[in-house]
């Protein structure tokens, strides 16, 4: 992810290198994997930002808005200026862009439907998130190697299923079903509201804390527990 | 699981001639060096460690006359194990006094484990069975499938596990992490700048400082988390919550309890906000009290 051609990868997307550095990335594509899934990242990200509806956002902004124009003294009138977009492409930075795109196309909209000015505008805090942020996709999407790595290890313990006390099978199959639920219910949750980074984060927790239950459950095959 | 244990237990004595748990069967006493490592593994039964100043382990063992208590110096320091003369060893009472200073690991089965004193690392695993850990200066690691953990008057760096039963640490400092899946954790007296806690369907309370500069992570799917903390705490909390609600007695600014649902981050400050406090359930309620986590809600009200 640290690569010379990391910052060029939404230039490419935007089709704004030059035939010859486009051809230069082209080539290192081929031979990059980092590159290549960052570049899919950022295409849903784009994706996402493209199909999002034109609604006014979950908090109204211009409430905090508008009274900071009135007040401020030192507002500059708007300059159009070029600013040289850097993505990193890690993901919290996706998330963050994808924010950044929530707002802006719900902001948007709110502010053409009610006559805004478009100025230099100051922060305005917020302590709370969106409820709707653009995540990427990937967080949720199935993880080929987890599953793999789930069904290992479940296959290990069903073969060690002999060695173990049927009252601790008993107990370790409740608690894997507690995963299992509290993964469900994640997953169920995220569906309705799939770009949420707090779902995201706990389902990524649940899904670990399975992969260690079993680790400890396998480890336990052999010692008679 | 405690009847289904004291059946197993009391299966496994009757197999021995009535009286055989009565008197004990090794009492022996041996040198070790400063440096070395006491290691118990315990298949059935119960250790109990205690501690004293002089260079020597004392191990008195309980146990059926087919099962034969193998006390070894090895490299490491000292091993205990026992083993079987007709077959598999039945099980045995360990009462065992060993120098402070000397770290301990034990593990086992169907193994119940109190260490008392010891002022080096812990180390306890057992699958079914309690642990108890009274004291302690080091590295404290208990871990359990089925039993409970509990740790107090320890200062070091404690680590606690059990998949199905509670965790209770109290009156503790240092460095903590507890972890559980259907288990309740429950944290009083604590003076630490770095706590972890995190269950699946279990509760969490946390009774004790926050630090200036401290972390503090408290996490759980399905469970409350209650903290109770004194107001004149400096601390920044950042909650979230699915489908739980939100509640406080302390002068927390900028937040209200719809705020915190649907996995929202409400970021809220006590006095400079030094320590971090992040709190986190799924489908349960959040509560940050004053002073302690568990008194009644008379006084509770959702923040204005």
């Amino acid at each position: 992810m640290t690569d010379q051609w990391n910052d060029r990868l939404s230039d490419y997307i935007d089709d704004e290198l030059t035939p010859a550095e486009r051809a230069a990335l082209e080539a290192h594509l081929a031979s990059c994997a980092e590159c290549t899934v960052t570049l899919d990242e950022l295409r849903q990200v784009v994706e996402r930002a493209r199909t999002l509806p034109a609604r006014p956002p979950a908090v109204d902004l211009w409430t905090g808005i508008e009274p900071r124009l009135e007040r401020s003294a030192t507002v500059r009138p708007f300059q159009a200026r070029t600013i040289a977009r850097r993505f990193s492409f890690t993901v919290p930075q996706l998330v963050a862009a994808g924010l950044a795109l929530m707002l802006m196309s719900g902001g948007g909209v709110w502010v053409l439907q009610h006559g805004g000015r478009a100025t230099d505008l100051p922060p305005v805090a917020a302590n709370t998130e969106p409820v709707n942020p653009v995540a990427p996709a990937a967080f949720a999407d199935p993880d080929p190697r987890y599953d793999e790595a789930i069904a290992d290890l479940e296959q290990a313990l069903d073969a060690g299923r002999a060695d173990l006390d049927p009252g601790t099978i008993k107990i370790l199959e409740a608690n894997l079903d507690a995963i299992d639920k509290a993964i469900d219910q994640s997953r169920r949750a995220l569906a309705a509201d799939p770009a949420n980074v707090y779902l995201n984060s706990h389902l990524a927790d649940a899904r670990q804390r399975k992969l260690a239950l079993l680790r400890r459950a396998t480890a336990l095959v052999g010692t008679k527990g | 699981m405690i009847t289904e244990l004291i059946v197993a237990l009391t299966l496994a004595q009757a197999q021995a001639p009535a009286g055989h748990q009565e008197a004990p069967k090794t009492d022996e006493t041996v040198a070790v060096q400063r440096g070395g490592r006491l290691t118990i593994n315990n298949f059935a039964g119960e250790v109990i460690i205690h501690t004293w100043d002089k260079d020597s382990v004392h191990v008195v063992a309980r146990h059926q006359s087919r099962t034969q208590v193998n006390i070894r110096p090895n490299a490491a320091g000292l091993s205990i194990q026992a083993s079987g003369t007709h077959g598999p060893q039945g099980s045995v009472d360990y009462d065992i006094t060993a120098p402070a200073w000397m770290p301990i690991k034990v593990e086992g089965t169907y193994n119940f484990v109190t260490i008392e004193g010891v002022q080096g690392e812990v180390y306890a695993n057992t699958v079914r069975g309690d642990i108890v850990i009274k004291g302690g200066t080091g590295v404290i690691t208990a871990k359990s499938v089925e039993g409970e953990v509990q740790v107090e008057g320890a200062r070091g760096k404690v680590n606690v596990s059990s998949v199905n039963e509670k965790i209770r640490i109290t009156d503790t400092s240092g460095e903590i992490t507890a972890e559980s899946i259907n288990g309740a954790i429950t944290m009083t007296g604590i003076e630490s700048k770095n706590v972890e806690a995190s269950t699946v369907n279990g509760n969490i309370i946390y009774e004790g400082k926050l630090a200036d500069g401290g972390r503090y992570n408290f996490s759980t799917h399905n469970g409350d988390i209650a903290l109770g903390v004194p107001e004149t705490a400096n601390a920044t909390f950042t909650i979230r919550t699915y489908n739980g609600g939100f509640s406080t007695d302390l002068p927390l600014p900028n937040v209200k309890g719809a705020d915190v649902q649907r996995g929202r981050r409400v970021v809220t400050t006590l006095g400079n906000g030094s320590a971090d406090v992040y709190l986190e359930t799924f489908g349960g309620a959040i509560r940050v009290r004053r002073g302690t986590a568990t008194r009644p809600r008379g006084r509770e009200q959702e923040p204005k």
